[in-house]
């Protein structure tokens, strides 16, 4: 990346549950040193049960996610049926090849009729993947023990909501370039429903250490 | 065929993609002339730094949203290096009747940029008939810019009002763009963003905001040394749009001083 280039060092959780996909983000990009924007949004939508997390360079996810959202409507022309989440992150994967997007990871995530909820990620030069819980940015290593830990198959809404605030607040406390905010949304049947949270304060216990009566010299 | 037929063609053909250019020292007319190439390698060896002195204008522009519209402001000093070149430079630029931007960065990128930018709004929107949108501006600059891979220095601020509201946009020289309710770019952003940052509230009225922003370019204007000068104001509202230069005059110095020693 070159110097002073807006970055999207982030936190972004992505996980299945019950009825559809939750992710979980931070709010914060920078260029270099400096907070360049603490309330940036890094979930975009692509179809109406469809979005995308970005990271990496801003520049350059924002130019693809430009030039994806295009293809997706010649698609959906084409069809006249809602895309499946499989053929998007496929779409995905074959731009980033051709064009050598460089420092820039996707997370493509949905809900589609035929199975349900589903995360991809999309990594820099095109890698592929598909798991039921996929962590992406800078401050993600900070939270991968946590999260092995603390992760369970079909977790419903209100317990998946608990781990992902409790996740990224612990990446935001130990993470530079993750800050801000989080920023919560459900992808289900009925379609994208967005939150937005602060995150959890540190909770150790800060003892106070009582000063003697009597000071010996 | 005649040996000359194929120059001759090839030469209609160059002179009608302009590439031969006439030579009055030799009355004749040559290709292209490439003995410079030399010259620019020696130079650009010995000193890369003052290889290309371009007019730079290290700047506080800032942007802020109010209950009736947007705000943007400006320093007004240009720099070429360490040297001041205009006191008194305009760096609102004025892209449709609705939309304004302001521009730090090398002047002459942002100067061209909204050129091409409001010539072509002004052909779509005789095209189309209504008015333009900010997010398209923002979309178009977006895309010069992140064709020409960060090398055009052009930060830019866009503010107006359209049929979804007001909007303020921020673009960085790679090509990302950003929503957000107040703003401070150039090399004075920091020390006006601190004071942004400490004053800024939703709904603000007219003359707070107006303070407010005033005070941010002062700050950018006092602790930077790439800004100075007066301080540019812009309103734009739903109904008109008022660009009032040199809000705070600040005086040039005369020509003539008369010293008597």
């Amino acid at each position: 990346m070159q110097k002073n280039e807006i970055s999207i060092g982030t936190t972004v959780v992505a996980i299945e549950i019950q009825d559809g996909v939750m992710i979980g983000t931070d709010s914060q990009t920078s260029s270099g040193p400096l907070v360049s924007n603490k309330i940036s949004d890094k979930i975009s939508y692509l179809t109406r049960s469809i979005v995308c997390c970005r990271s990496g360079s801003a520049a350059q996810t924002q130019n693809t996610i430009d030039n994806l959202r295009s293809l997706v409507l010649t698609n959906l022309f084409e069809r006249k049926f809602p895309l499946k989440v499989q053929h998007l992150a496929q779409i995905f994967r074959e731009y980033c090849y051709r064009e050598n997007a460089v420092n820039s990871g996707f997370i493509c995530s949905g809900w589609d009729c035929f199975h349900g909820g589903q995360i991809y990620s999309i990594t820099q030069g095109g890698y592929i993947f598909n798991q039921s819980i996929i962590l992406m940015g800078s401050g993600s290593i900070f939270i991968q023990g946590f999260c092995d830990a603390n992760y369970r198959l079909k977790m419903s809404e209100l317990e998946s909501k608990n781990f992902l605030t409790k996740a990224l607040s612990l990446a935001i406390l130990r993470d530079g370039s993750s800050g801000g905010f989080i920023r919560l949304a459900k992808i289900t049947k009925k379609g994208i429903e967005r939150l937005v949270l602060n995150p959890i304060k540190p909770f150790y216990k800060i003892e106070v250490q009582q000063i003697p009566k009597f000071i010996l010299v | 065929r005649p040996k000359g037929y194929y120059f001759l063609r090839v030469r209609k053909f160059k002179l009608f993609m302009g590439l031969f250019h006439y030579d009055d020292d030799h009355r004749i007319w040559k290709d292209f002339n490439l003995k410079n190439f030399w010259r620019n390698e020696k130079e650009f060896l010995i000193n890369s730094n003052a290889f290309f002195s371009v007019k730079k204008t290290g700047t506080t522009i800032c942007g802020i949203t109010f209950k009736h519209g947007i705000l943007l402001a400006s320093d007004t000093r240009a720099t070429n290096g360490e040297i001041i070149c205009d006191t008194n430079c305009e760096k609102i630029h004025f892209i449709a009747p609705n939309i304004c931007c302001c521009g730090a960065g090398t002047s002459a990128d942002t100067e061209n940029i909204t050129k091409i930018l409001s010539n072509q709004l002004e052909l779509q929107r005789i095209s189309s008939g209504k008015e333009t949108s900010v997010q398209m501006a923002v979309s178009i600059s977006q895309k010069i810019l992140f064709i020409h891979k960060g090398f055009l220095s052009a930060a830019m601020i866009f503010g107006g009002f359209d049929f979804l509201g007001s909007n303020l946009f921020c673009v960085h020289p790679h090509g990302s763009s950003e929503k957000i309710p107040f703003i401070s770019m150039g090399s004075g952003s920091l020390a006006a963003m601190a004071i942004l940052e400490n004053n800024y509230k939703n709904d603000l009225g007219l003359k707070k905001a107006v303070l407010i922003i005033q005070e941010a370019v002062k700050a950018g204007i006092y602790n930077d040394t790439g800004s100075g000068g007066s301080v540019d104001l812009c309103i734009l509202t739903r109904k008109k749009i008022r660009i009032i230069r040199n809000k705070i005059f600040s005086e040039i110095p005369k020509f003539k001083q008369n010293f008597n020693f």
